[in-house]
């Protein structure tokens, strides 16, 4: 990530959060922190769908997805927002028994995201990955091929809090498809692995990219096409892991606390459109939900799982917390 | 001189005055006609300034009367009461101008009439401090603050004055000058006087009445 | 009665202070209360294994925290007493600021410098790691050791000269010095210092949570914050935080009388010490500038020489920066200012309602305090505004008893002092506090608003869990760039922080200064 969009980053998004209200109608949006950082989608998407809509696009950055979801559950009916967008795949179930989710009546049959998405119409896939540990070929010479190696290795690994962020999620689900009732073990190894957990996926990722510390980070198996596509170094690549890797679809919805459903549903139209389409894989870095959709040469270059694991959204729902504290416990001990 | 000045004399009673305290007791009884001096004797914690205390009112009497001019002095404030006091020390605000710390003899609100203003500068005139009137107190000598405190105090137009050991703080021949300035300023205004001393030997031919503590009892005498 | 009063009349004419007192004693019972209505509701037991390790670490970090800075304190306490040089006026001084320092300072400081990169890291070898417990001791240690030279210190030099002229007589080497004299100085000092670091130490919340990196170092401050703020889980929080109060609570109930005791003043140097010329003074005299160069000049010395101009442009044009600004100086301005009004009416009397007061929200975290008010704002959903309201009401709150410490004793003073001409003259309160208090106290009140004021603008806890995603603090703002790695940005609003702080000390107490020349004459 070069220096200068790094050190705006923040700041203008604060600065695009303290928005004037207008006259016209506001939309406001709760995302994580690096969707509408100054690499992030959120500001050409502002500009796609404000020519689209005479309103304003009002988005309120949170530490990372699980928050937008914990976020909506505090503040229930009275929350301000009309959309949230972030939460993924795995928290669907959760998203759904907070019951402030509103049906928005799309069409989504077009869409090439593995999972049935027409079923319930309440929520919008807008983008699509795997999660993957990166490493710095600079740094690592000899990375480990599997996740067993991993935790078997003397690397220095940052990954994130399930807690609060949905990659770290991601890994306790992955850690969990891989290790069954021996995942507490295999945590405690992981353990003895950690240089840090951090709250949010950026805070992870600009430890390892800016900072340049430990040897491992978790993120994505696209990361790698923005460092080719931006930064046009081939220097940090993701290990591909022999047990396979987790997929995550992330989502949007429009919230029953929306006073504006139409315009909300207008917004997600406009997520799943070629043009927005065309923007998500190279600003947010994940794949695209549609078909069709041009994406830079990198995205070729890319690992591709031969085994992808997902769970049941009704099966994380019931057995997130358990597996929080299963972590929360040998990581801690 | 002209007075400036005029105080509402009269005298002050003790009758069976009494403090108790810790299985202690304190008595006192004396009468002292307007304008005279007396001197407090005893050894140290015979009583001598717990009876300051008990006449100013910073604590209360168990039992007895007190009077003056006639009048129950026991429901009446602080503030209300017919007296100055002079310490040893703290007598005057440091932090305060020699003009402000008499002005607050005046009036605490330091607002001061035209009359007041005049008095400020009769007394400050006979003091000798009509050139340091501008001056922080905290710049004075101990002789200078003392008088101050004591210039404050004939501004009150108390009709008694208390006095603790108010010289001891102060050199030799300072105390001296004071003590004279003291007695002078007595005969000219004609106020009451209280004194707490040990120079029993120097003080007395200057006073009218002696009041003797011993073992909590308090003999008065007239000289 | 002495003044021909009533004691009920004394209480109503007293209502002020009255009506303060319970104003402050709500709003540190009201979250309480909030805190408490919620542990009826449904949420998991708390999990046992977890909590046990919370509390383990919690304590152990404490422990080690205290301990260290103790040893380094009395290492450095000792060769200040012995020897005099230029500068050593200067280094107290230093020493003193490092102990107000913000701790997201100090945090991004260590991180700098001890981070396998930085400059002293790059020498700690492969197995250095700056996240978990050696970065906690660090900063802690950083934070926590001016305390204890400056208690040991005071305690040194009140030694008589004649002793020192006695053991030069006598010759006593260093470690005779060491068991007869210092020592003996030293102990009865011990526990309460000794207890207030590990108090601090155990409710540490910036530290812990900028430097732990993840579950293995966190202490229970911090674990509240995540149940809240990561899990939004009220009862957990809740759970936590009561175990936090019990078990900070039951500390500052041992040692609260020693917790409002002013700080001894440093004296100068007094009194040659024998043991200076010994090999074993130069050695351990050497150690104590090795570690005084390590940890309080040269991190700092990192901040500064890697501050890049070309950065400062953007953030000065930028209106979020600006923001950020203006809410931490109204932050910083209305929680010193609040508290000073607050602190001054309850201090009328002997000021035991202040004192009281103080030790009430002594005991209590600043998370579990915030966590309440959490608790009973989110239901009201309230905007920026009122979110900033809040926040300097609690911490107008969280630094009285620091206001209290030092206003107390010098009220009292006057008092002791003035207190009987003051009703002999008739003066009301008014009047009292116009050509008395007030004139007097200026400079005690242009001191504990700028401390107040340093506090404010530092926190961190109460702002992370009030503050909505738009709103801005400079302390949040370099929360945020710590988080992201974005150093060389956050060392200007490190600085912005400091010079922030030291601009209204500076100018406060300037200002009481003047205006008390002005007014009052040159001063006493």
């Amino acid at each position: 990530m070069s220096k200068t969009t790094f050190v705006k980053s923040s700041l203008t998004s604060a600065a695009l959060l303290g928005g004037l209200a207008l006259a016209q109608p506001e939309l406001t949006v709760y995302t994580y922190s690096s969707f509408v950082s100054d690499y992030g989608p959120g500001a050409q998407l502002t500009e796609l769908f404000e020519a689209q809509c005479d309103c304003k696009l009002n988005w309120v950055s949170l530490e990372d997805g699980v928050s937008v979801l914990n976020r909506l559950r505090l503040e229930g009916e009275r929350t301000q927002a009309d959309l949230v967008l972030g939460f993924d795949n795995n928290l669907l179930a959760e998203a759904r028994a907070t019951g402030l989710l509103r049906p928005h009546g799309l069409d989504l049959d077009a869409l090439t995201v593995p999972g049935n998405w027409s079923a319930e119409l309440d929520v919008v896939p807008f983008d699509y990955g795997y999660f993957a540990f990166i490493y710095d070929q600079e740094r690592l010479s000899n990375p480990p091929s599997s996740m067993a190696e991993l935790l078997a290795s003397d690397l220095q690994v940052i990954y994130q809090d399930p807690r609060s962020s949905t990659p770290g999620l991601g890994l306790l689900l992955w850690m969990k498809s891989i290790y069954g009732d021996q995942a507490e073990q295999a945590w405690q190894q992981m353990a003895a692995r950690t240089l840090t957990v951090s709250s949010s996926w950026w805070d992870g990722y600009a430890l390892y990219t800016e900072a340049k510390e430990g040897d491992l980070v978790l993120s994505y198996s696209t990361s790698p096409a923005y460092h080719q596509v931006v930064e046009g170094t081939d220097q940090y690549q993701a290990l591909h892991f022999a047990e396979g890797h987790f997929m995550q679809v992330e989502l949007a919805a429009i919230t029953t606390a929306s006073k504006q459903p139409e315009l909300a549903a207008q917004f997600l139209q406009m997520l799943i459109s070629p043009e927005a389409q065309a923007v998500i894989p190279v600003t947010n870095w994940m794949l695209p939900v549609v078909a069709g959709a041009e994406l830079p040469e990198a995205f070729d270059q890319l690992i591709q799982p031969e085994i992808v694991h997902q769970l049941d959204p009704e099966l994380v729902q019931q057995n997130r917390a358990a597996w929080v504290r299963e972590w929360l416990t040998a990581s801690s001990r | 001189m002209a007075q400036v000045i005029e105080l509402a004399t009269g005298l002050l009673e003790a009758k069976q005055l009494c403090y108790a305290r810790e299985g202690q007791q304190w008595h006192y009884d004396f009468s002292l006609p307007a304008g005279k001096r007396m001197l407090i004797t005893g050894v140290s914690g015979a009583g001598k300034s717990t009876l300051l205390d008990l006449l100013v009112g910073f604590v209360p009497a168990s039992s007895g009367q007190l009077n003056f001019a006639g009048q129950n002095l026991a429901p009446l404030a602080v503030h209300q009461r017919p007296f100055s006091l002079l310490s040893q020390s703290d007598n005057v605000f440091l932090h305060l101008s020699v003009a402000q710390n008499l002005a607050l003899g005046c009036h605490p609100s330091m607002r001061l009439t035209a009359r007041q203003q005049q008095q400020r500068q009769q007394v400050a005139g006979s003091l000798g401090l009509l050139g340091l009137l501008d001056r922080p107190a905290a710049r004075l000598s101990g002789g200078q603050q003392q008088r101050v405190a004591l210039g404050r105090a004939l501004l009150a137009a108390k009709p008694v004055l208390l006095l603790d050991e108010p010289f001891s703080a102060l050199d030799e021949q300072t105390a001296l000058d004071a003590q004279q300035l003291l007695l002078a300023l007595q005969a000219e205004y004609g106020f009451s006087l209280l004194m707490v001393s040990h120079q029993v030997q120097a003080m007395l031919p200057l006073m009218d009445y002696r009041l003797d503590l011993q073992a909590g009892q308090a003999s008065f005498s007239q000289l | 009665m002495a003044n021909g009063q009533h004691p009920i009349m004394k209480a109503l004419r007293d209502w002020p202070k009255w009506l303060v007192a319970g104003l402050v004693l709500s709003l540190l019972l009201a979250p309480l209360l909030a805190l408490l209505s919620q542990l009826g509701g449904q949420t998991q037991a708390l999990h046992w294994p977890y909590v046990r390790s919370l509390v383990r670490f919690t304590l152990w970090q404490a422990l080690l925290s205290t301990l260290l800075s103790a040893a380094i304190g009395l290492l450095l306490a000792r060769m200040l007493a012995r020897r005099s040089f230029h500068g050593r006026t200067l280094l107290l001084s230093w020493l003193d600021a490092c102990f107000v320092m913000p701790s997201l300072v100090v945090v991004l400081a260590v991180v700098m410098t001890f981070r396998p990169s930085g400059s002293v890291g790059q020498f700690l070898g492969d197995g250095w790691r700056l996240y978990g417990l050696n970065g906690i001791l660090l900063a802690h240690v950083f934070l926590e050791t001016p305390l204890f030279v400056r208690v040991f210190l005071a305690r040194l030099q009140q030694m008589p000269a004649g002793y020192l002229r006695q053991a030069r007589l006598l010759g006593f080497n260093d470690w005779q010095m060491w068991r007869l004299l210092d020592w003996p100085a030293i102990k009865p000092a011990l526990p309460s210092v000794l207890m207030m670091v590990f108090l601090l130490c155990l409710t540490s919340f910036t530290v812990v949570l900028s430097l732990g990196g993840g579950p293995r170092a966190t202490t229970l401050e911090v674990a509240i914050y995540q149940a809240l703020r990561f899990e939004f889980d009220p009862i957990q929080a809740v759970k936590l935080a009561l175990l936090q109060l019990g078990l900070a609570a039951s500390l500052s109930l041992l040692l609260l009388p020693a917790l409002m005791r002013p700080l001894p003043a440093s004296r100068s140097q007094q009194g040659l010490r024998p043991e200076g010329q010994r090999l074993s003074a130069y050695l351990q005299d050497a150690l104590a500038w090795a570690l005084l160069l390590l940890l309080w000049l040269w991190p700092i010395w990192v901040l500064l020489s890697n501050a890049r101009w070309p950065l400062l442009v953007p953030l000065l044009q930028d209106p979020a920066y600006w923001q950020a600004v203006r809410s931490s100086l109204l932050l910083g301005l209305g929680s010193a200012g609040l508290t000073l009004v607050l602190s001054l009416v309850l201090l009328g009397g002997r000021g035991r309602l202040a004192l009281l007061l103080s030790y009430g929200i002594l005991l209590m975290p600043a998370v579990v305090l915030a966590t309440g008010s959490f608790l009973l704002i989110w239901p009201l959903n309230p905007g920026a505004q009122l979110r900033l309201g809040l926040l300097i009401l609690l911490n107008a709150l969280l630094v009285m008893p620091f206001a209290v410490k030092m206003l107390r004793p010098a009220k009292l003073a006057l008092t002791q002092a003035y207190g009987r001409q003051m009703q002999l003259l008739g003066m009301n309160l008014w009047q009292r506090w116009r050509w008395v208090y007030w004139p007097c106290l200026l400079p005690n009140l242009g001191q504990a608003f700028g401390l107040c004021f340093m506090l404010a603008i530092a926190d961190l806890a109460a702002t992370l869990l009030l503050a909505t995603p738009q709103m801005n603090t400079l302390a949040l703002m370099l929360y945020r760039l710590l988080g992201s790695h974005q150093l060389p940005l956050a060392i200007w609003l490190a600085f912005s922080l400091v010079v922030l702080g030291v601009l209204v000390n500076w100018a406060v107490q300037g200002m009481a200064k003047v205006w008390g020349a002005k007014r009052y004459g040159a001063g006493h």
